[in-house]
């Protein structure tokens, strides 16, 4: 099994378009963090305006921590399409290049090579979110320094000590993750009826903005649907950032991912053991 | 004897279209076994059961002695192919593809191992080469040595010489007959065309519309006892007459022209006989059966692929 | 009508004579805080609004003559309402011209106080009315209850220990009244919970308080300017 994943990881990482998401997640991170640099307090001014008009905030708002918070808050919308580039490729690239025939006529389990398959996709979505951690955390303390973080909610502003910041971002980390690994499955189960990448690839992105749509829209209907959409959960990562954090519903958002991710790839095995393979 | 693959009642139904219609055969031990049929006869479909890529919808596979269906990683170790073209990563060198699928194999080998299987196809010198830069050819015999790189006992092959130059197409059948005639493996090869597989297989398996229409030794099949001999002659009714005077009158056909039906072995006798009287000959041809059904079907394909100018 | 008019004339005699008493008192504040060029004091500060989640957090108060206020969180970020500079004892004093009208006895905290209300004659300053509950003993502000013209109203209340000598609270709470607070969440890109929501009690929302606990200070050891940047 992990001699499959290895190999499939080295075929991940021999394609161009792999890196791709790592170019477009550091160019994104890099904009951002030159823009708050350069005009930081006017998107500060912007940001605080409803809770500036009755209060004074003290200290250093635009740290590293809260550029970090920015930079997750709009990337993790849209690193999905991103992850959905190579895990939708991951079984109908294969097929579309021909090369699936070769992969099933070999002496692995299909079992093992969708998992493999999967977990190597894992694997990738993974360093891609160390990948934008590093960059993003890294570079924003450097250049801004570290101060407490004052995170914006619908109905509550709330300022977390600096102290108190880093545990929080490493449990998103692991929290986004699942998120990210959500989505890969979504565009996995969909890889597996096609014979090109770019039916999954889109199907996939589809799913998710649609989803996400219905998700960021504050319209009471969609609220009704909220609860079963897996992007709402996928929000749940700012669940950390509450004080205190609702662990019962950060792990149960938590766990409706997880049921997804099994679902998702228990349906892709089963798919891909009745396939014809006819590429 | 032993046969390396047995298939019995072999079906498969794509929806509505059947597409392998009970189909049964035997591929004796190191044998190159040819496997022909014309495009779209369902021999694609027939090897890609023989591999696991589709399952059958009814009937049993046995390959080197044992249940495909139960012994699925087992026989597959023991097997290499070639489906269609060779498609291989293409954005990879030709080392790390062998490579791959060699672990993919369950062989371990080092890389002085992999590039000696590399000269052996004559690629060692393009091993570090992206397979995208490689010309058909190049690719056929890189696809032929990722098959090999497990040293398989059968060895199925998928049409191999489609789109190869004529160069290509004789490097590819010779490389055929050594691995049988040197290395004593079992190679089951498909092709749409009879000249091909006429010139390497020991025995074939001749299919159409999912169904078995000979199998033999290619020896009988290409040679029955029984052969039909056309003769075009300067006075062909004179020749009739001649002919019926003789021995010969029990072997002619009724038809336009002279047909004979007869033992191949006479061939010579019947030639020898019409020079001693006299007899000016034109031509004198030896037609068997399953050339009668080849030229038929590739008649029956030239007017499918003939378009009006 | 005689009666009466001897009746207005000794009400406006004793309110004056009140008035003069109520002044003089609070020349003695006055006179006290004045004492106090600057100073530094740490201590805790923990805001208790209800839109508001911070939690408690050490910080460094600074001051300076005449009203020149900062509170501040080392390596953090400190929230004070807008015009908290009100915290500031000093700051409960007025400037300029008013009129005091007494206001009787009052208890806070157990003690005693005298009653007076301020009522600033410029036009000029945002201050409506000020009620200060003086502890004549101590000659301390104990209490303060300000009406603004702009800001709402706001509480002060303020407790004595250590530094009574030099008219500087141990502890201070102002309360004030806040707006309320909402942000789309498509801005917020907010996680959903489902199910019933909390009954949001309206009362309370519209109340907040910033209790600063003075531990120490430093009394007129000179405050850097750059402190109140």
């Amino acid at each position: 099994m992990w001699t499959l994943t290895r190999i499939e990881l080295f075929k991940i990482f021999k394609k161009s378009r792999t890196y791709i998401a790592f170019a477009a997640i550091g160019a994104i991170i890099i904009l951002i963090q030159l823009a708050m640099y350069s005009d930081g307090e006017s998107y500060l001014e912007f940001m605080l305006g409803n809770i500036n008009t009755a209060f004074e905030i003290e200290g250093n708002k635009l740290n590293g921590y809260f550029v970090f918070y920015l930079i997750l808050h709009t990337l993790l919308v849209h690193v999905p399409l991103l992850i959905c580039l190579v895990a939708g490729d991951a079984v109908a690239g294969e097929a579309n290049m021909g090369t699936l025939r070769l992969l099933v006529t070999k002496p692995i389990s299909r079992t093992g090579l969708i998992l493999s398959k999967f977990l190597a996709s894992s694997i990738y979505t993974l360093l891609l979110l160390t990948f934008m951690a590093v960059l993003g955390l890294g570079v924003s303390v450097a250049l801004f320094g570290v101060s407490d973080l004052m995170v914006q909610k619908s109905d509550m502003f709330i300022l977390l000590d600096k102290t108190d910041v880093l545990w929080r971002y490493a449990a998103a980390y692991g929290f986004a993750a699942l998120s990210m690994i959500t989505v890969a499955a979504v565009a996995f189960l969909f890889s597996v009826f096609a014979d090109n990448s770019i039916g999954p690839i889109i199907a996939a992105m589809s799913v998710v903005i649609v989803a996400t749509i219905l998700t960021t829209m504050d319209i009471p209907i969609f609220n009704a649907l909220k609860p079963y959409l897996f992007t709402n959960h996928m929000l749940n990562w700012k669940g950390f950032f509450d004080n205190p954090v609702d662990l019962r519903e950060v792990l149960k958002s938590a766990g409706i991912l997880v049921l997804h991710i099994i679902l998702f790839v228990s349906l892709a095995v089963y798919f891909f053991r009745k396939k014809d393979v006819l590429s | 004897m032993s046969f390396i693959i047995d298939v019995k009642g072999l079906t498969k139904v794509f929806k509505e279209v059947t597409a392998v219609d009970d189909l049964s055969f035997s591929v004796p031990k190191g044998e190159v076994y040819g496997f022909l049929g014309q495009n779209g006869a369902g021999k694609s479909t027939t090897i890609r059961m023989l591999l696991t890529l589709i399952q059958p919808t009814s009937g049993s596979v046995s390959i080197l002695g044992k249940d495909l269906l139960h012994h699925r990683k087992e026989v597959l170790r023991q097997t290499g192919a070639i489906i269609e073209k060779p498609d291989l990563y293409k954005y990879l060198t030709a080392l790390e593809n062998i490579s791959i699928m060699a672990r993919l194999s369950g062989v371990r080998l080092t890389k002085q191992e992999l590039l000696r299987q590399l000269e052996r196809v004559g690629l060692a010198e393009r091993a570090t080469s992206k397979v995208k830069t490689f010309s058909q050819g190049m690719k056929q015999r890189l696809g032929i040595a990722c098959a090999l790189v497990n040293n398989p006992q059968l060895i199925i092959l998928d049409e191999p010489t489609n789109g190869l130059d004529p160069q290509g197409i004789a490097d590819v059948r010779n490389l055929i007959l050594s691995l049988s005639k040197d290395e004593g493996k079992t190679i089951f090869v498909s092709s749409h065309l009879l000249s091909e597989i006429e010139v390497m297989a020991d025995s074939m398996l001749i299919i159409d519309k999912g169904k078995k229409v000979a199998e033999g030794k290619a020896e009988d099949l290409l040679h029955p006892s029984d052969t039909l001999v056309q003769l075009e002659t300067a006075n062909d009714a004179e020749t009739k007459k001649l002919l019926l005077q003789n021995r010969w009158s029990t072997y002619l056909q009724n038809g336009n022209g002279i047909l004979l039906k007869m033992h191949r072995a006479e061939v010579p006798a019947l030639n020898t006989f019409l020079v001693q009287n006299g007899v000016e000959v034109f031509s004198l041809r030896s037609k068997h059966s399953l050339e009668d059904y080849f030229l038929s079907l590739t008649t029956a394909n030239q007017h499918v692929d003939t378009y009006p100018n | 009508m005689k009666i009466f008019l001897l009746f207005c004339c000794s009400f406006l005699f004793t309110s004056t004579l009140f008035a003069q008493k109520e002044e003089a008192l609070l020349q003695k504040v006055k006179a006290k805080l004045n004492t106090v060029t600057d100073y530094e004091a740490s201590g805790k500060m923990k805001l208790d609004v209800s839109f508001i989640n911070a939690a408690e957090s050490d910080v460094t108060i600074y001051f300076k003559k005449p009203n020149k206020f900062k509170v501040k969180k080392a390596g953090g970020i400190s929230i004070l309402p807008k015009g908290g500079v009100s915290v500031n004892t000093a700051s409960l004093l007025p400037v300029g011209n008013y009129q005091t009208i007494p206001g009787g006895k009052g208890v806070v905290d157990g003690v005693t106080t005298t009653i007076i209300k301020l009522i600033p004659t410029d036009e000029i300053g945002d201050v409506v009315l000020s009620t200060l509950y003086i502890d004549e003993n101590a000659a301390v502000i104990r209490k303060a209850v300000v009406n603004t013209k702009e800001s709402g109203s706001y509480e002060v209340g303020m407790s004595y220990r250590k530094y009574t000598a030099w008219g500087l609270p141990d502890k201070v709470v102002f309360s004030f009244n806040t707006k309320d607070y909402k942000l789309p969440k498509g801005i917020t890109f907010e996680y959903e919970k489902g199910g019933a929501k909390p009954v949001e009690d309206k009362a309370k929302n519209k109340k907040g308080s910033v209790t600063i606990l003075y531990e120490s200070y430093k009394i007129n050891k000179g405050v850097d300017e750059k402190n109140f940047l």
